[in-house]
């Protein structure tokens, strides 16, 4: 392993986050940790995978009669548009409650392939997107053809991967993780493709090493 | 003598600030204690144009003694589109938190609430919306590990761990486009596979499957009849075995 690699990995374990088998963002949020560093860790972490600039603005925990109520704001910067997003969540613990705010600002909190397969949906090239889990499959975008022919894709899948298949069509794109799969239908020749494609390898890369 | 002069006129700006301050304030607290909708409405605006801080109390109160479900609406509208302030007041929390419950929605449906056009008498403009606009994803520029060596209805299958490193460390490459057409031989069975459930012939097929990683020991689930860890079970359409065929074919 060379230099980089030592680094992004240390990196990488030093923050306990990674995504799990369902897509989930899967965390070794330590109680003590502060709630500051628990909501910049997350929004390093998600912001790239969401191709979003994040910024914790303000993160912090409040005792309420239920637990800690956990309250963060972030700025998230989509290539130039700026928002501004909140999120809540009440916890046992400040860390998770402020941990758990993040996702549910950010949208994640439903799985990252859902959040990103949205995010990707709008792009005007991608003609179908699916989400699909060992018995449900949610069309995103596209006609129910598409999302039939996404799920039979599937099927042919030997086990978790990146498979890509190009037709007179366009390209099929399919990221399939232990227990979650996406897949994207996408036009020939598009700019996207390729970013699809190294989104995919971000996301695989990012999966924790025992859920695999 | 001009010093002086210069902090009359600060002071005299100073008053003025706060009075007209003040008065803005009273004006958009009698506004949403208004039973006029319109003069409610303008209240509420200006309420979502400033932030929900300097009326919380009064808007606490409003939650606690309004049971007009039309006047719930707005007041739970004004919070909605209030979320870009920063949530370190605890009244602005517990409105946050009252307007949750009452919507039964999390703060991104309250956000959608807030952009319907038609909350209160008059239409308004929430301040800042939580959808950001439509922009491909730019995620880290990694390049494409596998080799392709596609020819028309050809099969990749790489090295799983060459392709996670590379994905980490190495500098940004464009994805390999397939080869030109080769002499035509019998098509590999993932092609097939995948040809039989599209319907229809491809181009080019390329597989990288994940990194192989150390996992616990399988459990199989007699009742799902699934795969032993809770993989897809039509994943198991094609054994493993096939998939070594064609690395190394």
């Amino acid at each position: 392993m060379d230099d980089v690699s030592a680094k992004v990995a240390s990196t990488r374990a030093s923050k306990g986050l990674s995504i799990d088998g369902q897509g989930n963002v899967r965390r070794d949020v330590a109680a003590a940790a502060e709630p500051a560093a628990v909501a910049a860790s997350l929004c390093e972490f998600l912001g790239p995978l969401l191709g979003v600039e994040l910024r914790p603005l303000s993160a912090r925990a409040m005792a309420s009669s239920s637990g800690l109520v956990g309250l963060v704001t972030i700025r998230a910067d989509e290539g130039g548009s700026v928002s501004f997003v909140t999120g809540t969540a009440t916890e046992a613990s400040a860390a998770e409650a402020v941990a758990i705010a993040v996702l549910r600002a950010l949208e994640v909190e439903d799985g990252l392939l859902v959040a990103a397969g949205r995010r990707w949906a709008r792009h005007p090239d991608v003609t179908t997107v699916t989400v699909m889990t060992p018995d449900t499959s949610h069309l995103l975008k596209g006609n129910a053809h598409d999302g039939d022919e996404h799920w039979a894709l599937l099927g042919t899948l030997s086990g978790p991967g990146r498979l890509s298949v190009r037709t007179q069509e366009g390209e099929m794109l399919v990221l399939g993780l232990a227990e979650v799969a996406i897949s994207l239908s996408i036009a020939r020749s598009s700019p996207i493709i390729d970013r699809v494609h190294r989104w995919m390898i971000d996301v695989e890369a990012r999966v924790s090493e025992d859920l695999c | 003598m001009l010093i002086i002069i210069g902090l009359v006129l600060l002071a005299v700006g100073a008053i003025w600030w706060e009075r007209n301050r003040r008065r803005r304030r009273s004006r958009v607290a009698a506004g949403l204690v208004s039973t006029d909708p319109a003069v409610r409405a303008q209240a509420l605006r200006e309420v979502s144009s400033v932030g929900l801080r300097p009326w919380a109390p009064l808007l606490l109160s409003r939650i606690q003694e309004v049971d007009d479900e039309a006047l719930l609406g707005e007041l739970v509208w004004v919070i909605a589109a209030c979320q870009w302030e920063p949530a370190d007041d605890p009244s602005i929390v517990q409105l946050r938190l009252w307007a949750r419950q009452r919507s039964g929605s999390d703060l991104t449906a309250l956000a959608e609430a807030a952009m319907v056009p038609n909350p209160p008498a008059t239409p308004m403009s929430p301040a800042v919306t939580s959808t950001p606009a439509p922009q491909p994803l730019t995620p880290p520029a990694v390049p494409e590990a596998s080799t392709v060596l596609s020819s028309p209805t050809s099969v990749v299958v790489t090295a799983p761990q060459a392709a996670l490193g590379a994905a980490q460390v190495a500098e940004p490459a464009a994805r390999p486009s397939p080869a030109p057409a080769s002499p035509s031989g019998p098509k590999p069975a993932l092609v097939n596979a995948i040809e039989d459930a599209l319907g229809r012939p491809v181009l080019a097929v390329e597989f990288v499957p994940a990194p192989r990683r150390p996992q616990p020991a399988p459990h199989p689930d007699p009742e799902s009849g699934g795969s032993a860890n809770g993989q897809f079970d039509r994943v198991g359409a094609v054994p493993p075995s096939r998939v070594a065929d064609l690395d190394a074919g």
